[in-house]
């Protein structure tokens, strides 16, 4: 016993070394983040320290909770986010006070990279040009004709879209995009002003005219690695060595060559580092494709077998225990469907305080919307058995268990098992969103490939995808037949007279 | 007499919408076949059901046999007891052979004693085995009630309930299910109470004949005694309209 507890210590004991040495970089899901995050993760590893990456995690929300909860260690933050929408200030503050600010979280502002990626709006220049338009005041004239569209993160933030109807006087409704496709839609004229980052690459590639800000609403956006208080100082000044190092135009450069000169991001992040005298390593990605594909289906598949076996044996037992109480099934059914009502990216948000990030909130996601389908199928199935049936079943001598396992179960198999398949299917596609709290799978391609603007590696998540969702429903239908009895697949059963 | 095979004393049965059955009292005879007539509605199918415990009197008291009806395992009661119904209830997932065989196996019998149970009695309702293998919704409906009573009969009950089990067929199907099961019930000798609208089929099969209207029994007793002296209008009707 006592050599048990030893080894147990020792174990402990071990990976708490290991822990110290290894740094989670996070990242938010668009090219800068990418970009910065790999500087950081590069530079530690060219420092000694193992890196796991948590890259494409989905937007403030979630990298912010993840970092206070011990999720991640680092990621890269801009000022006017921290101070608008993460603490609800109305101004941005100084570096210190901001600190103070976010002291009680248990985070920290590391020094800032050196340049400021502040919100902007932005026009193609001839549509400006054609307009007369040159300053955000502009638009409040000329709104009726112009398609403004917003993305849905800067729709939301009180520092976006709420703050300029303050500022400017907008008194209508713009719509929402995701912004790793805004650009694509002003360049084929289907949106005529979008919000952007002033350093993303796009600007001068697509001869953007960037509106002057004339009530000098954006606040400053400058870019600083947010870690952990906790994380040792050593990591930190690791981390330090990056102040004051990037201004906007190379910024804009840096970005401009990942979205559209083919160079990896991981490469750029080398570059970066090398011009710094740091010689680090930037593992290109293509050639490991298949590798990385091979991986992320196998994750894929284990986030949605373990949901939906998990899934089966809850669905069914509840349903089994509900289905002779008709109130009380059909306050489940309405509970599971409530579930299913919630946007899959705000249940995963939701559960960061509670499971953190990666595959357990995942798991539990994919859970809770495998639930409605199995479950109502199964009550279903179970109370609509004919009465006939049901009545003999009780009165020859089959006892409770032996009703339910020889009789009402086999009758409900071919509806419960649709209901699994619908399920199946649902969370193959769902789990892609799975990526965005670091869970992994197929979505990480397509995360990865919206931020960098990269179709051939969204596709290398969304065809597998697409694919196995394929495979599910022929693996089901042929575990119907081998387990259903023919005539009852078809609903044209003939009634017993 | 012998004991009697089952005894109703001052039984009561309500439902939601009144009193189903209202202060039966019967002693059915061990050994015969039974018939309890009357119209829909008239209480006696729910009469059946107290025998087999899937009812429950609010009043009185159930025998079978002398004993009362138990407490708890109540499915083991049910087993010792053959029940066929209208439409034969069968088990559409399940084929003939396992319709039939389903509660033998379930109370672990021998397979010896199942296959050779299961084959005399296919053979006495004059069901080819090839039979066997196919799922009920392929068979006729003479053929589903054949097996319903094959099933009733699989555990050598010592009373077998059946519910208006010949109704649904054809005259031509039923007068021939008559006397196959006839036969079977003379060579397996059980105590049969039978629940039917029709008193032609009552007059055919039972020797004692129990008649109900709004679950009260008007008159009860050997069929050959109610015959000869009615004992009020509504039996000499009943007799009279239907058998003329």
């Amino acid at each position: 016993m006592k050599g048990l507890i030893a080894a147990l210590a020792f174990v402990c004991g071990m990976q708490q070394t290991l822990a110290a040495e290894r740094v989670i970089v996070g990242s938010k899901d668009f090219n800068e983040g990418y970009l910065l995050s790999e500087v950081v993760a590069q530079l530690l590893e060219h420092a000694g320290y193992e890196v796991e990456r948590k890259f494409g995690l989905g937007g403030t929300l979630i990298c912010y909770e993840a970092l206070k909860h011990d999720e991640i260690d680092v990621y890269i933050e801009y000022t006017g986010t921290l101070s608008r929408a993460i603490l609800k200030l109305d101004s941005t503050p100084q570096s210190s006070e901001l600190n103070a600010a976010l002291a009680p979280d248990g985070v920290q502002m590391l020094g800032g990279f050196g340049f400021d990626n502040t919100y902007a709006l932005a026009m193609k220049g001839a549509r400006a040009d054609a307009l007369g338009i040159s300053k955000i005041s502009d638009i409040v004239h000329s709104h009726r004709e112009l398609k403004v569209v917003v993305s849905h993160e800067f729709l939301q933030r009180a520092d976006g879209w709420p703050g300029l109807v303050a500022a400017y006087g907008f008194d209508w409704y713009p719509g929402g995009i995701e912004h790793g496709l805004a650009y694509q839609a002003l360049e084929d004229g289907a949106i005529d002003v979008t919000d952007i980052y002033s350093t993303d690459g796009e600007v001068a590639r697509y001869g953007l005219r960037v509106l002057d800000d004339d009530r000098k609403y954006f606040p400053e956006y400058r870019a600083v690695p947010l870690v952990r208080n906790a994380l040792p100082e050593r990591v930190k000044a690791t981390i330090n060595v990056l102040e004051n190092s990037i201004d906007n135009e190379q910024m804009q450069r840096f970005n401009s060559q990942v979205t559209f000169g083919g160079i990896s991001y991981q490469r750029v992040a080398a570059d970066i580092l090398s011009q710094r005298g740091i010689t680090a390593t930037g593992k290109s990605e293509q050639s490991r494709m298949w590798k990385s594909l091979r991986h992320n289906t196998f994750v894929h598949l284990e986030l949605t077998g373990i949901a939906l076996a998990a899934a089966i044996v809850v669905g069914v037992l509840v349903g089994v225990g509900v289905y002779r109480t008709r109130w009380l099934s059909r306050a489940v059914v309405y509970v599971a469907g409530l579930l299913q009502t919630v946007p899959s990216i705000a249940l995963l948000g939701l559960m960061i305080p509670l499971l953190g990030i990666g595959t357990v909130p995942a798991i539990t996601a994919l859970f809770l919307y495998s639930l409605l389908p199995i479950l109502r199928n199964t009550v279903t199935a179970l109370a609509t058995v004919d009465p006939v049936v049901t009545r003999v079943a009780v009165a020859i001598g089959l006892s409770r268990f032996e009703q339910l396992r020889y009789v009402f179960l086999p009758l409900s198999l071919p509806a419960i098992l649709a209901g699994v398949r619908t399920a199946a299917v649902i969370s193959i596609g769902t789990a892609t969103l799975a990526a965005f709290i670091g869970a992994g799978g197929l979505g990480d391609p397509i995360v990865t490939g919206l931020a960098l603007n990269d179709p051939g590696l969204i596709l290398q998540g969304a065809v597998p995808a697409a694919l196995l969702a394929i495979v599910t429903e022929l693996v089901f239908e042929g575990i119907e037949r081998l387990v259903v009895p023919r005539h009852l697949l078809a609903t044209a059963t003939r009634p017993l007279k | 007499m012998a004991d009697p095979a089952v005894e109703f004393c001052g039984v009561s049965k309500r439902f939601n919408a009144g009193w189903v059955l209202d202060d039966v009292t019967l002693a059915l005879p061990e050994g015969h076949t039974t018939a309890v007539v009357g119209e829909s509605g008239s209480g006696k199918s729910t009469l059946l059901q107290l025998m087999n415990a899937v009812y429950f009197a609010d009043k009185g008291d159930v025998r079978i046999q002398g004993q009362p009806i138990p407490k708890r395992d109540l499915h083991v009661w049910r087993r010792s007891i053959g029940y066929a119904i209208q439409g034969a209830g069968l088990f559409p997932h399940l084929s003939v052979r396992d319709n039939i065989t389903l509660l033998a196996k379930l109370s672990r019998l021998e397979a010896g004693f199942i296959d050779q149970r299961y084959g005399s009695l296919m053979d006495a309702m004059g069901l080819a085995l090839e039979l066997g293998v196919r799922f009920p919704h392929l068979l006729s409906g003479g053929e589903q009630q054949r097996v319903g009573l094959c099933r009733a009969l699989m555990l050598q009950p010592r009373l077998l309930l059946l519910d208006e089990p010949f109704s649904a067929l054809d005259p031509m199907a039923r007068l021939a299910l008559y006397d196959l099961f006839e036969q079977l019930r003379d060579r397996e000798s059980v105590t049969t109470v039978l629940v039917t609208h029709d008193v032609r089929e009552a007059l055919r099969l039972a020797d004692h004949l129990v008649v109900l209207k709004g679950g009260v029994v008007q008159q009860s007793g050997p069929v050959d005694e109610v015959q000869r002296s009615p004992a009020n209008d509504y039996v000499t009707a009943l007799l009279t309209d239907q058998l003329a």
